[in-house]
């Protein structure tokens, strides 16, 4: 049964990492559009 | 910055602390009671953001800002994200427990009721082309929608016979065990910070498509010839 738990715990955590650095990706993605939205208004 | 990446910590924690610091809750077959960690704070979420996006819908009404329309649109779209997210993670406990992934429970049957009410803000959202139009209709919606959020949560799988687990799993009730309560109270915050990392770029998406709309163009140029006159 431990084996399986720690099984289930590395997925998750992959899948954890995974949704993160999505997420940071997607953070940095908006901030250069953003960056660039605000030059063109300029 | 730091923030979200301390938040990817704790969350690498507290998925850590859910399998191998918390015990199994006994009256659960295996390890089941598990879910606890990930699906209550899912169901928080997603109840939070319903009402959040109900109170940015008055807003709206009142001062009719498209940020507040925003962040309604965005609310919802996670509170969405989240029901979906507890309704699967539900389903795997209801096999493991129940024996199958779907009974109809009163618990699962009023979760349905509220994914397709959600669903419908979604649809009458994209029905409108007026812009103007569409927000007023779905800020109106998603206050009615809101409504049904506490019965269709907390009163419905309460006053009918289910499956769904209270006492042990409950937080509210005494004899949940310390060590559980703390690592499921910690998963709470976890799933907090990630909604409101979420939602934030969520709404920065919404007002960089924004920038593009037609109405906003034209008056980003009257205010630049405004200037310039």
């Amino acid at each position: 049964m431990k084996e399986g738990l720690n099984f289930v715990l590395g997925v998750n955590l992959i899948i954890w990492f995974g949704i993160a650095f999505y997420l940071f990706i997607l953070d940095r993605r908006i901030r250069k559009l953003e960056e660039t939205s605000e030059d063109m208004r300029r | 910055m730091i923030i979200k990446v301390l938040l990817s910590i704790w969350m690498a924690v507290i998925i850590s602390a859910a399998f191998l610091y918390a015990g199994a809750a006994a009256g659960f077959p295996g390890q089941t009671s598990r879910i606890l960690f990930f699906h209550v704070p899912q169901a928080w979420i997603a109840t939070l953001s319903f009402l959040l996006s109900m109170i940015a819908s008055c807003m709206y009404l009142a001062r009719r800002s498209v940020k507040t329309d925003h962040l309604a649109l965005s609310a919802a779209e996670l509170g969405l994200l989240f029901c979906i997210l507890a309704t699967a993670t539900g389903s795997i406990f209801a096999r493991a427990t129940w024996g199958s992934f779907w009974n109809w429970d009163p618990r699962q049957t009023s979760i349905v009721i509220l994914l397709m009410i959600y669903g419908a803000y979604f649809a009458l959202r994209s029905a409108v082309p007026d812009p103007e139009k569409r927000r007023v209709f779905a800020a109106v919606y998603s206050i009615l929608a809101f409504v049904t959020v506490p019965f269709l949560v907390f009163v419905v799988p309460r006053i009918t016979a289910s499956l769904h687990p209270e006492d042990t799993m409950n937080p509210a009730k005494p004899g949940m065990d310390p060590k559980t309560l703390k690592v499921f109270l910690g998963s709470l915050l976890a799933y907090t910070g990630l909604f409101v990392w979420m939602l934030r770029l969520k709404i920065r998406l919404l007002r960089l498509e924004g920038r593009q709309e037609p109405e906003f163009v034209i008056s980003e140029k009257l205010k630049q010839e405004g200037e310039k006159g």
